[in-house]
């Protein structure tokens, strides 16, 4: 059998393969972006981008473990006014790759203003960013109220033209597929499921001070990846939005697990520091090895296969 | 899954250590002393030190032998403030070694600006025990700059050890840089490794390109993950604390951003000098 081709259609965008390197990990200018997608990955999501310059929070900012990792980066932005170089520096990897920008604001007028900025530098996605633990600004619960979700897409939406808009839904609330389907009712486009879990927190014993500057972070990595692939499932039974499954993949079996929940492409964050930047690269084949073995010439076989009766 | 990935180990959490000696090396600058050992430790790595309930930044080890190690903080912002009120007995925590290291050659010309003497210290150590010949040149703005000089005095022949300050207080009035240019005249070194401010490195990368020579640079970026997943630390497309710290001339041939521009803690890139102005605060 030949090397299967990867490609999946998202948003009616073509994907070359279904990796997308999640938001927050490298991508401080578009250099580190192009080395990403030398790697392997074809979606490359920007760093969140805000309303005006935020420092983030002190280190420790990121505590890798075995099977999970606890952060606290806390948005570090230098606002969307001082990023006009950085676009012009995006655009070569435009042709070949799927631009994903993530933004985020402490209120619905602050979504607004900075969606409406960039969606005049054409990217091909803007994510929302509803759902980042670690400020206390924008938090969780911003992801938690329907009625604000509900608004930031439609007004989102208002603004960005033809770009697909793609909110980031948390795992923290009571029933995702509800907040879900109040996404699909106000215009969404697509799904990012999930940003990370929690926020945990770790204690050093000797000095009795919780280690994360920001003492509390979300949990992301391996052990991540069942409560991902359950909101990913749960996501696809309540909507008909593609999804972008984001949580714990680090190998092509991962990817593949996520796609059979439902997910169309995936996301990878963490898994860049369980197996390399080439960890992209790395699941392409293994994904490829796997269809080989199991048959599969395309994956739009296996996108929900686990829903099919 | 492998388990294995660049750091050995896939957990990276704070390992507590005790401060058991404090050295004076200057008015503003503390080395604090540690028992036991960092792993595999090379020199021109890293270690991400940590005050508890404060903030935690890349240093050197500037001294390490088979019982001890030792850290060297100079009083220069809000971090290095707190460092500096550190005491014996108190608790930090240190992760790491991160990065990549010198590669040790034969014959060879070492420069060291300022504070750059200190991830250059172990490299001398290993020079040493390796029987290799080199020089050093160690320049600072004045006397009170020039750290480890009797310790290293003894080390070196004298006429391998060259010092210069920018006020002329201890040894020739002048550059390093100055220094580097008549030291190749006189000899054509396998390499040069050199730490310092980056335009003191920039020029000394030059020097080389011109006689072409190898050379072997550590560079500073502002840092927060330490192990290649924020992105922070980037120059160009390489990360300070994965690819880096110490990089070679062929790749700083691709590395635009060297000697000219960095990243400020929201992520706003900006001119050296803004950077370094940041970075007092």
């Amino acid at each position: 059998m030949s090397i299967p081709s990867l490609q999946v259609n998202f948003c009616n965008l073509p994907f070359s393969n279904p990796t997308v390197l999640a938001s927050g990990i490298l991508g401080i200018n578009a250099q580190q972006l192009k080395r990403v997608a030398e790697a392997g990955a074809c979606g490359l999501t920007l760093k969140s981008i805000g309303p005006r310059a935020r420092l983030g929070h002190n280190n420790p900012v990121i505590l890798p473990y075995e099977q999970y990792m606890l952060n606290a980066v806390g948005l570090p932005t230098p606002g969307y006014k001082e990023m006009e170089e950085k676009w012009q520096e995006l655009e070569s990897l435009k042709k070949k790759n799927i631009l994903i920008a993530s933004i985020f604001g402490g209120t619905v007028e602050e979504f607004v203003e900075v969606a409406e900025y960039v969606a005049n530098k054409s990217p091909h996605i803007i994510e929302l960013n509803l759902s980042c633990p670690n400020s206390d600004e924008h938090g969780t619960a911003f992801a938690n109220n329907t009625s604000i979700v509900q608004e930031v897409i439609s007004k989102v939406k208002a603004v960005s033209g033809d770009i697909p808009i793609m909110p980031k839904l948390s795992p923290n609330v009571m029933d995702i597929a509800e907040v879900a389907r109040y996404c699909e009712m106000s215009g969404a486009d697509a799904i990012c499921a999930i940003n990370t879990l929690g926020p945990g927190m770790a204690i050093d014993i000797s000095s009795r001070k919780p280690i994360l500057a920001y003492k509390k972070g979300g949990l992301s990595g391996p052990a991540l990846k069942p409560i991902a692939v359950r909101c990913v499932y749960d996501i696809h039974s309540a909507t008909k939005l593609p999804i972008l499954g984001v949580g714990g993949i680090t190998n092509g079996e991962d990817a593949i697990e996520m796609m059979m929940a439902g997910a169309t492409v995936v996301g990878i964050g963490s898994g860049v520091y369980y197996r390399g930047i080439d960890v992209f690269s790395k699941v392409c084949n293994e994904m490829q090895q796997w269809m080989i073995k199991n048959n599969i010439s395309d994956l739009q076989e296996i996108i929900g296969a686990a829903h099919r009766q | 899954m492998e388990k294995k990935n660049g750091f050995g180990f896939a957990r990276q959490v704070p390992v507590m250590y005790s401060i058991f000696k404090i050295n004076k090396e200057s008015p503003t600058c503390n080395t604090f002393f540690f028992k036991g050992r960092i792993r595999s430790f090379k020199p021109g790595q890293f270690i991400m030190f940590w005050i508890p309930g404060h903030d935690e930044k890349p240093f050197t080890i500037s001294y390490i032998d088979e019982e001890i190690f030792g850290i060297t903080i100079e009083k220069r912002g809000k971090f290095t403030e707190k460092a500096s009120n550190l005491k014996e007995g108190d608790v930090v925590g240190i992760r790491g070694p991160y990065g990549t290291s010198f590669t040790p050659m034969d014959n060879s010309l070492i420069v060291a600006g300022g504070l750059g003497i200190m991830p250059l210290r172990p490299l001398i150590y290993q020079l040493r025990r390796n029987n290799y010949d080199f020089t050093l040149v160690q320049g600072a703005r004045n006397e009170e700059g020039i750290l480890f000089t009797k310790e290293i005095s003894l080390l070196l022949k004298q006429e391998n050890y060259i010092i210069c300050t920018d006020d002329g207080s201890l040894g020739e009035r002048c550059f390093t840089t100055v220094l580097l240019e008549k030291c190749l005249q006189k000899r054509k070194p396998s390499i040069v490794y050199a730490v310092g401010p980056e335009v003191m490195m920039a020029k000394v990368y030059e020097i080389c390109k011109m006689n072409n020579i190898r050379c072997e640079l550590s560079l500073e970026r502002y840092m927060k993950c330490g192990f290649g997943l924020c992105g922070q630390c980037a120059c160009e497309d390489k990360l300070v604390c994965l690819d880096g710290p110490v990089f070679n001339n062929n790749s700083l041939d691709n590395m635009k951003e060297f000697g000219r521009s960095a990243y400020l803690k929201d992520g706003r890139k900006v001119p050296l000098k803004e950077y370094y102005d940041y970075r007092e605060k």
